[in-house]
Order: structure tokens, then sequence, then C-alpha cells
């Protein structure tokens, strides 16, 4: 009874929020580790889920693009579009990554 | 002399707090609309009221020309830097580009293109900054592309001594 309560509550908070309901598959140790702080914070397993999914799309954003950079044929500027972080932003991913950034040929010196 | 720097030299600059290189070197700057979402306006108010920055977009037509650019080369480029080889296009402009895939864009529409450096090296020239300011910009712009490029560094810093 208790959880029917908690998934309508979710489903209430989801519909709230403009989010969408799925279903996927979590290693064990993740979802116990889920469970442990969401009892310790008294929130649902569904928010921590969603905060984390959040924070981690980023880093995988970024990766993809920085992939298709270096892949070749695409600029830094069309890179940061792909990662959906502004230019300045991008930059400086690429920088403590330690990405070299590909110079125009006869840049340097005339 | 018009010129149009892309994104990523607009932020170079600005991180360095030396935006207003670009009005002491060319004559024209001028931007797309674009930017603003990117570069807070505030800090545009300045070369705005001075008369040597302008903002406008470019024609559908010049758009159409680095369309076909890209296509031949396989290159992609952002909105911004699509708009900002239009407008060198549209007022016979140089480019103002760090990034390869931008400058072979350029140099394909017969575009001509200078680097950070040149701007730099022509402020320095022309006498408008000194010899010391232009060693401190470079290792700073350098530095916060990527701090692992020294020799490029060491090249440039040779050049701006010898002047």
């Amino acid at each position: 009874m208790k959880k029917k309560k908690e998934a309508t509550k979710d489903i209430y908070q989801s519909q709230m929020f403009g989010n969408s309901r799925i279903s996927i598959s979590l290693p064990n140790d993740l979802l116990r580790n889920v469970t442990e702080l969401a009892r310790k914070k008294r929130t649902s397993k569904s928010i921590i889920l969603s905060e984390s999914a959040l924070l981690g799309f980023r880093e995988v954003s970024i990766r993809h693009a920085i992939e298709e950079y270096q892949r070749g044929n695409i600029s830094v500027g069309r890179a940061s579009e792909i990662s959906g972080l502004g230019l300045a932003e991008f930059m400086e991913e690429m920088r403590k990554r330690n990405i070299i950034p590909r110079y125009g040929k006869d840049l340097l010196i005339k | 002399m018009i010129a149009i720097p892309d994104m990523q030299i607009m932020i170079l600059l600005l991180k360095q707090n030396h935006l207003q290189l670009l009005g002491l070197t060319y004559d024209k700057i001028i931007i797309p609309t674009s930017y603003i979402s990117e570069i807070s306006g505030a800090k545009l108010d300045t070369p705005l009221s001075e008369g040597w920055l302008e903002i406008f977009d470019p024609d559908f037509e010049y758009l159409m020309h680095v369309d076909q650019a890209e296509s031949k080369t396989g290159i992609k480029l952002s909105v911004n830097e699509e708009a900002c080889v239009a407008l060198a296009l549209q007022n016979k402009a140089i480019v103002l580009t760090e990034d390869r895939e931008n400058h072979t864009v350029a140099k394909l529409l017969n575009l001509e293109v200078e680097g950070v450096s040149d701007i730099i090296l022509r402020a320095c020239k022309s006498n408008k900054i000194s010899k010391e300011t232009s060693i401190k910009l470079l290792r700073g712009i350098h530095n916060s592309i990527a701090p692992i490029i020294t020799s490029y560094i060491n090249i440039e810093e040779q050049l701006v001594k010898s002047l």
C-alpha cells in the first residue's frame, strides 16, 4: 500500500515538472547506493536518479562533442553546439582536458 | 580595413580585457547579432559607442556561398562561424579566426584570414601596444586555449622582440 502511494506521488511529480517515465536497467551496486542515499535524504530514488542523470549527461555530451571534434571536419564552434554548452564554456572544458585545438595552417606568423 | 572576428577570437580577447585591440588595429569590426547570446551586451557598449563596432547579420545569398563551401570541403561550422564568414564575403573583409576549419572555408572563398597573433603583431608594429604588452597578451591567450602549446609562444615572442 505504501509503495503504491509512493508510485502515485512519483507520477504526480513527473507530470508536474514535465518529466517522462521510462524503465531502465541499473547495476545492482548502483541501485543499492541510490536506495541508501534516497533513504538518508528522505527523498525518492527517482529524484536521486534524475539529478544524477542531469549531472552525468553534461559530461557525456562534452565527451561526445570532443570525440566528434577530434575525428575532424567540424570546427570548435560546431563542437560546442553539439555539446550544448556555450563556446567559452566548451573551450574551458577542452583546456581542462588538454585537448589542443586545431590551428589554421598559416595563422602563426606570416 | 574591415575585419570580422569569429566568436573564439572575441572570447579570447574579452578574457584578456583587450577587446579594444580590434578597434585599434582595424578600421571597422562587424559581428553578427547571434554573438549577443554568448557575449553580454554590456561588454559591447563601449565599442559600439566608440563607433568601431557594428552589429548586423549577413544577407542570405552570402550564407548560401558559405554553405556551398562547407559542402565542398565536408566541413561543418557553427551558426556563428557561418555568419562570420558570410559577413566577411559581403563586406570584402578579413576573417579573424584561430580555427582550422573556419580558416579552410574562408580560404576556399578567397578571403583573407588572420589569427590572434597577427592582430597583436599589427598592433605592436603600429605602436598601439608595447612589446611587453604584446608578449603578455600572447602568453595569456595561448594559456587560455591550451597551456601545453609552448612552442608557438616561443616563436611569437621572438618575433615580437625582433620588431
